[in-house]
């Protein structure tokens, strides 16, 4: 039983995200203090403050950090906030863009009016102090060709101090960590982060140390936000699929075990 | 109904699902469905980025800065981009060592005061808390593990980063009061390293659920049910592969 | 340039803050050339197999062929997804409908792997092992829907040891690294350390 061919395994997984989506319970889902307290900091922001979203996940990532994308978007235009989006990784520059074009769309907002897509730079570090020193000088166009200074959201934003928000949507580095080490310790923004689930362990002491006021990890992070602003999206829809995949490989571990328990005392009995 | 789809979206329904298909069969074995859209992955991949590349910094921060704003000093940079490429050639890779040289300069002084600052000062600030609190009635060491603030879980966190930061002090052997350190910090270890596997089960669930979203949504009829279509047909051309391949060992 | 720029964050003066704008926009005009180096490489390796007929080597054309056509559909589109009509250009409609699904598929083969690494693999041999079992059936149980609806204090559990446990070896795990980075950084600077230069003795 130890030795089945991993085939089995595969077929077992794939039913196992299959059904719940086609078949959804919709089970609550609780909402956890790290991603709240990002809720609660945009909810606490003033109308016409500047937000900045860096979204730098790959199209690797993009089930778990895309609908964390679109809910801080949201929520950012419901709360008629400066959307600033830019991207650190270049794979996920067309992303970044649909994300940003699609979302303000649906809310009805302008680009160059309410929100500006400066697109990808290289250099990941070098791009957060070059931003911290001088936004206009790093991004002289915005993603679309049209000089920064003649865009009517970008009026009095000459560097990352005048940034009154910042969130990091990273698979990786460049990320969160960089730009709170480049970013924020010198130049003294608020930060906060969203992440792949299998970064999300490793910044917890950053979260704990307050270097970042908040952290979505992971799908569950972005179904928890999308319960927040009320919108649920393809975050909530998966968490059905997420706890039976979890319980399967939960009841393979166990049964991994028993068996190789019994194999155990076979040979030494 | 299909038509209610844009062409654009009908047709590339049927695309990203055909290439979805295709990298799974690699779950049967290797084969040359596989193969093709592994080589097609890379070479949209390096094809997209060479195009946002030319934009982002060939055309807005050298050829509209020099050409048009007569900033004539980013030439230098430019060369020193260009003299990367100098590695290629071996009689002139010598120049590729002043741009890596400019290159790693700069990364190895700018993270030296920022990583001690908030990776190392930062840090060691948070762990160390107070583990009790001095009251009217004199001293108060709270307990609620659910309050991760509270004094037992200061005091928790405290062994937990000396014991770990001992265990990987390789100068000193680990023996007696040490040992007992070491062992302390290998638990704390094991528990995080499950939780670290924990969340790696979510995060690769997630990228599958995500896959087999699209895969559902494209299934529909409007979109002609590429999902099913190509499915079988995909199912029908392992049936083949491995049928061939049977004969090929037979022979 | 080392010392320079470990200095210069001490040094609030306008011309050190003006020398570290100047540098980082160099760095980032650099970088977009770095990518120079791996095409170089990339093309030579495939054209190498197109050359000497080697196994797979119709593969690599189907990758030359892409990657131009990318490219042409690139340029065509100034470098646009989307153009000023909000319509998805051609080079936008490639990477929605290629790039972002081959991407996404290739990594999610990994939820497939992982299942069947745990059931081979993951067995409590020892008591550390033991350990590492139960704290990743914990994560697993308490931060889905379906084990807070069973256990409700599972959630709790799964939070504490994020917060308390994992927290504190992480934080140990990053300081120890980055005192690491900052000897390494210190000898680069320093000429001690040259291996990023590239093969040969000075």
């Amino acid at each position: 039983m130890l030795n089945i061919d991993r085939r089995f395994i595969f077929l077992l997984i794939a039913l196992a995200v299959l059904i719940p989506l086609l078949k959804p319970i919709n089970l609550p889902i609780g909402i956890s203090p790290e991603v709240k307290n990002i809720y609660d900091h945009i909810e606490s922001l003033p109308e016409g403050a500047v937000f900045l979203i860096s979204m730098d996940f790959d199209p690797a990532s993009k089930p778990e950090v895309y609908p964390q994308a679109i809910s801080l978007l949201r929520h950012a235009f419901q709360k008629n906030l400066k959307v600033i989006g830019m991207t650190l990784i270049v794979t996920g520059t067309g992303m970044a863009e649909e994300v940003m074009a699609s979302v303000a769309k649906d809310m009805g907002k302008v680009n160059g009016e309410d929100y500006a897509f400066l697109g990808w730079r290289p250099g990941a570090s070098a791009v957060i102090l070059s931003m911290g020193q001088d936004m206009i000088g790093t991004f002289p166009q915005d993603h679309y060709g049209r000089t920064i200074t003649e865009l009517p959201v970008m009026h009095n934003i000459k560097t990352l101090r005048d940034i009154d928000y910042a969130i990091s949507l990273a698979a990786g580095f460049p990320g969160i960590d960089e730009w709170y080490i480049y970013g924020k310790d010198k130049y003294q923004f608020e930060l906060g982060g969203g992440s792949t689930a299998v970064m999300a362990p490793g910044l917890y002491p950053r979260l704990r140390a307050g270097q970042i006021n908040g952290l979505i990890g992971g799908l569950r992070g972005a179904a928890e936000y999308e319960k927040l602003i009320d919108h649920s999206g393809k975050a909530v829809a998966g968490m059905d699929a997420q706890s039976a995949t979890h319980f399967v490989i939960i009841i393979l571990i166990v049964l991994c075990n028993i068996f190789y328990a019994i194999s155990r005392r076979q040979k030494g009995g | 109904m299909i038509s209610e789809i844009p062409m654009h979206m009908l047709v590339g329904a049927w695309v990203a699902t055909g290439l979805t298909l295709f990298i799974y069969t690699f779950l049967y074995k290797d084969n040359p469905l596989f193969k093709i859209g592994e080589h097609l992955y890379v070479g949209i991949s390096v094809g997209y980025s060479i195009v946002i590349t030319i934009y982002a910094v060939g055309v807005k921060l050298l050829w509209i800065p020099i050409a048009q704003d007569g900033q004539w000093q980013l030439i230098i940079p430019a060369l020193l981009g260009l003299m990367i490429s100098a590695k290629l050639f071996p009689k002139i890779a010598w120049l590729s060592r002043i741009s890596f040289a400019f290159v790693v300069g700069f990364g190895s002084g700018t993270i030296i005061p920022r990583l001690i600052s908030s990776n190392v000062l930062s840090q060691l600030e948070d762990t160390i808390q107070p583990l009790a609190t001095m009251t009217i009635s004199g001293l108060s060491h709270t307990t609620n593990f659910l309050d991760h603030d509270s004094d037992i879980n200061n005091l928790i966190t405290l062994i937990g980063v000396i014991s770990v930061l001992f265990y990987f002090f390789f100068s000193v052997e680990h023996r007696g009061i040490g040992q007992a350190i070491a062992r302390t910090g290998i638990v704390f270890l094991m528990i995080a390293f499950g939780a670290a596997f924990g969340y790696t089960v979510m995060s690769r669930m997630s990228l599958l659920i995500g896959r087999f979203d699209d895969l559902i949504l494209f299934s529909g009829a409007e979109y002609g049910s590429p999902t099913i279509v190509l499915m079988l047909l995909v199912v029908a051309f392992l049936i083949y592969f491995h049928h061939r391949d049977k004969e090929k060992q037979k022979t | 340039m080392g010392v320079v720029f470990a200095m210069q964050y001490y040094v609030p003066h306008p011309a050190s803050e003006a020398l570290l704008r100047d540098a980082s926009n160099w760095m980032i005009i650099i970088g977009g050339f770095a990518l120079i180096l791996g095409l170089v490489s990339l093309i030579q390796l495939h054209t190498n197999r197109i050359q000497k007929h080697m196994a797979g080597w119709g593969y690599s054309v189907i990758l030359f062929i892409s990657m131009l056509a990318m490219i042409i559909a690139g340029i065509w589109a100034s470098g646009e997804s989307i153009d000023s009509t909000r319509t998805l250009t051609g080079y936008g409609w490639a990477y929605s409908y290629a790039m972002v699904p081959l991407q996404g598929t290739m990594f999610s083969l990994l939820a497939f792997f992982v299942a069947s690494a745990a059931y081979r693999a993951f067995r409590a041999r020892t008591r550390e092992a033991s350990l590492l079992l139960i704290a990743a059936i914990l994560m697993m149980w308490g931060r889905v829907p379906l084990g807070e609806y069973l256990w409700e204090f599972s959630g709790d559990i799964a939070q504490w040891i994020l917060n308390v446990i994992n927290s504190s070896v992480r934080r140990a795990i990053l300081i120890g690294i980055s005192l690491g980075v900052v000897a390494l950084s210190i000898k680069i600077i320093f000429g001690i350390e040259r291996t990023y230069l590239g093969g040969g003795k000075e």
